[in-house]
């Protein structure tokens, strides 16, 4: 078992490497100069002209060929330096670690929301399978989550604090103002953890070692216990993909409700074309989505004994 | 018996729910100090201190842009700071009528060609309580100039001596009458030593003006202030004993904000919003021109823009008052001339070819574009021809007003088609010259002389959008005349003579005034918008009533 993660977690560094790789080379193809984006984000457009852009490009070090550019920054992110961003002239290490809380915070409880709704609701209406409530659940929870997310947060907004004044419209001064993000988060993943709950659990209930359970006269809960167990391992799967869905939908979220986190900070790095920071968000998100899959891995061969991971490697 | 089960099945469930809502609930109490570190204990602070202090009286603003540091030797926050936070002021300042006022210095004269002499006021202190003098103001300014890439294109300032304790004097790189004008920009606040750390790194900004700085939570974008007991000018008319400016970056966000009560100025709020929030009685809308323009600027290596009616044309196409009053909602205004009719040095006589599309269309037809196959759509010299209009999203108004002008094409038979890109790919395709119209932003009067708008506009060499490809050196050496005179009625004439002369040439026409909004609490007192200024203006005397 250690063997197979210490051979996960080598291709998690690959994979960070060639991610970062990918971004820093495209991040130069896309048009516009990094020189006067910097310009325009920090100082504003007006400040554009040839003297500024040339005192800019110097100060950053920009004209260099992007390939020892790379290979600088390569050097230093070895060893965890990740630079200092050119938008906000502090070391990005430090911007990160400032936010990475805010979001962490509001990922985990969007997921504890989505989680802690969309499994019960999942077993639910598996057992009340072509019922009136399984039919208004999944069309409830679809429709819901094909909303766009801006349209939901802005929808939240308006009703839970602006008409009925429960909680605040945005920002992150107060306790309760967490609610209406994390709730805007988690719609988008309700509606797939419900329906994957639902479809798994009728999968097993489908089994014959049910069929055979239940003939014995098993008691009805432990019965359910036991399909829920099997039920699992399809669930787990999903619950580590929806760890993306959270970095991914934070950028939105985050901005719309000023959530001071690594979404709304990504935003800007982009807009500034603020490489280092660009990076370093770019490689906390894919280490995160890596290591998060990792975890659903061992998480499988703890509930699910079949999978064997010697068999693998 | 099966509906028994039901009900426990429901009662199950909702308890699930419930339990759900109390481990957020706790999770969020529990979690907070840990997420905040070593701010928590500064928050304590506060907030014992609003308890024993039953006075006390915030006033909140909202921003768009996210605050990271305040270092405004390298222009980082300078705008907030200098602006809405009024934590920083600078030697000169500019009024709501755009002519200059002494503020920091009393006084000024150039002694020479290069050489500019200042004399600063004697009673001001930065908010550490060391002494505002000719070495403080050396100190800042030199280390601008080293840190900061747009400084000396501004200023000109070489270097800086000190003739006596409140006397300095500007060395110059260049002959350079406008220096006043240029230190009322916000590059030129001036901040104390004190504000770095004897390593060199910027700690927090330590100004001179009626704000001090208090705290800022960088993880939560939320900057802090109180009042300054020795400020030089006293105390002003206001009961404001803290402003508070947060981060909030969608403008939707930010009108509802401020809608519900969660901040008393929002400015930059989408247009759409904008009919609910004037019928809503928790807020009060105001509006204001701004010295901003929405300009539009031709392409002039197009064969068929080189053709001057056609260029007016394109202008007598649009309905400028209707984008004003349907597009824009009154967020903004009529431009009679090249400016804003309160910039002092504006044209108002110049020829700014109002919306007549039947002149327009005869222009055209003169021009060699008409419909040659009869499908109602003008060729040019029997070659298809798109106007591509390329627009940043940067300013509210730019995509609107350019979808808008592709209606008022297809009224008169041209084809066209609006790009709406981000800042940096308009550049790139300005640059690369595929597109006949750029629309674009520009803040007039960012430095408040007579020569500003029209170096940054009409200037020949200057490849921006603002001043795609256009050359005239007879305007040039206006310009050159103008920036170098200094008797101010000589100045503004030479402006109004170069603005008139770039009107008939056509290369940029402006589309309409850049309007500010504001969404205030409708007890916010003392509050005037400045069309001088570049972001806007929260002044000190600004209050809520009770």
């Amino acid at each position: 078992m250690a063997k197979v993660i210490g051979k996960r977690l080598l291709s998690i560094i690959f994979v960070l490497w060639a991610v970062a790789t990918l971004t820093y080379f495209m991040v130069h193809v896309t048009p516009g100069d990094t020189a006067s984006a910097i310009v325009a984000s920090v100082y504003g457009p007006e400040f554009i002209d040839e003297n500024t852009l040339a005192r800019v490009t110097e100060k950053y070090d920009l004209d260099r060929p992007i390939i020892s550019q790379y290979f600088d920054w390569l050097k230093n992110a070895v060893c965890f330096n990740f630079g200092t961003s050119y938008r906000y002239n502090m070391p990005v290490k430090d911007i990160m670690l400032m936010r990475l809380p805010n979001t962490l915070k509001l990922g985990f409880t969007a997921f504890l929301i989505s989680t802690l709704i969309g499994i019960p609701l999942g077993i639910w209406t598996a057992y009340r399978q072509n019922r009136f409530i399984d039919h208004f659940t999944r069309v409830s929870t679809l429709t819901l989550s094909s909303f766009p997310g801006f349209w939901v947060a802005l929808v939240l907004i308006i009703i839970f604090a602006y008409n009925l004044k429960l909680f605040p419209t945005s920002g992150m001064d107060t306790p309760d103002s967490i609610v209406l993000p994390a709730v805007t988060l988690s719609v988008g993943m309700l509606a797939s953890t419900t329906r994957l709950m639902r479809a798994s659990m009728i999968e097993v209930l489908r089994q014959d070692y049910m069929l055979t359970a239940k003939s014995k006269g098993i008691k009805k809960t432990a019965v359910g216990f036991h399909a829920f167990r099997n039920a699992i391992p399809t669930i787990i799967t999903v619950l580590g993909l929806q760890i993306g869905h959270i970095l991914g939908g934070s950028v939105l979220v985050e901005s719309v409700f000023a959530w001071p986190g690594l979404g709304g900070l990504f935003n800007d790095a982009v807009a500034a074309k603020d490489l280092p920071l660009m990076e370093g968000c770019v490689i906390l998100v894919t280490f995160g989505y890596a290591f998060a899959n990792l975890l659903v891995d061992i998480l499988y061969a703890a509930v699910d004994p079949r999978v064997k991971y010697q068999e693998v490697s | 018996m099966r509906k028994m089960k039901q009900k426990r099945k429901i009662a199950l469930l909702l308890s699930i729910m419930m339990a759900v809502g109390l481990f957020t609930g706790c999770g969020k109490t529990q979690e907070e100090p840990k997420a905040d570190g070593a701010k928590t204990e500064q928050e304590v602070f506060d907030q014992t201190e609003k308890n024993a202090e039953p006075k006390e009286k915030e006033l909140r603003i909202a921003v768009s842009e996210t605050m990271g540091d305040f270092d405004a030797s390298q222009g980082n926050g300078s705008t907030i700071l200098l602006e809405i936070a009024r934590l920083g002021e600078t030697l000169v300042n500019v009024d709501n009528n755009f002519k200059l006022q002494p503020n920091l210095a009393t006084d000024w004269e150039a002694t020479d060609e290069l050489t500019w002499v200042f004399n600063l006021r004697d009673d001001v202190t930065f908010h550490d309580g060391s002494k505002f003098n000719a070495e403080a103001v050396k100190w800042w300014l030199e280390k601008t100039r080293d840190n900061m890439p747009s400084f000396d294109t501004y200023t000109h300032i070489k270097s800086v001596d000190v003739l006596d304790e409140y006397k300095v004097q500007f060395n110059l790189n260049k002959p350079f009458s406008e220096l006043p004008e240029a230190l009322t920009n916000q590059c030129a606040m001036i901040l104390s030593k004190t504000s770095f750390n004897d390593d060199g790194t910027f700690n927090t900004p330590i100004g001179t003006g009626y704000f001090r700085f208090e705290s800022f939570d960088p993880s939560k974008s939320v900057l802090t202030l109180v009042p300054y007991e020795n400020y030089w000018a006293g105390k002003p008319d206001s009961s404001i004993t803290r402003r508070v400016i947060r981060s909030i970056p969608d403008p939707s966000t930010r009108a509802l904000a401020a809608s519900n009560g969660e901040v008393d100025i929002a400015a930059d709020v989408p247009f759409s919003d904008l009919k609910g929030l004037e019928s809503d009685e928790n807020v009060r809308v105001e509006k204001f021109n701004s010295a901003r323009t929405y300009i539009y600027s031709f392409n002039l290596d197009k064969e068929y823009l080189q053709d001057l009616n056609v260029r007016k044309a394109l202008v007598y196409a649009i309905n400028r008052q209707e984008i004003v009053d349907k597009i824009l909602l009154g967020v903004g205004g009529v431009a009679k001339g090249p400016m804003m009719e309160n910039v002092p040095w504006s044209n108002q006589d110049a020829e700014m070819y109002d919306y007549d599309p039947e002149m327009a269309k005869q222009l055209l037809d003169e021009a060699g574009f008409v419909d040659s196959d009869n499908d109602g759509i003008r060729e040019y010299k029997g070659q298809e021809v798109k106007i591509k209009i390329i627009t940043d999203t940067y300013r509210p108004g730019n995509v609107l007003i350019a979808q808008a002008v592709q209606g008022y094409y297809s009224q008169i038979g041209l084809d066209s088609e609006a790009q709406a890109l981000d800042f940096n790919t308009v550049k790139a395709v300005t640059e690369e010259g595929d597109f006949d119209l750029t629309a674009s932003s520009i803040a007039s009067c960012y430095i408040p002389s007579a020569s500003y708008y029209i170096t940054q506009c009409y200037y020949s060499g200057l490849n921006t959008p603002k001043s795609a490809r256009y050359s005239n050196p007879e305007l040039d050496k206006l310009i050159d005349q103008c920036a170098a005179e200094s008797d101010q009625a000589k100045k503004y004439e030479l402006s109004r003579q170069a603005q008139a002369m770039a009107m008939e040439d056509l290369s940029t026409f402006t589309m309409a005034l850049y309007g500010a909004v504001f969404i205030l609490n409708p007890n916010i007192t003392g509050f005037d918008y400045s069309p001088a200024v570049h972001d806007f203006v929260v002044p000190i005397t600004t209050d809520i009533a009770d």
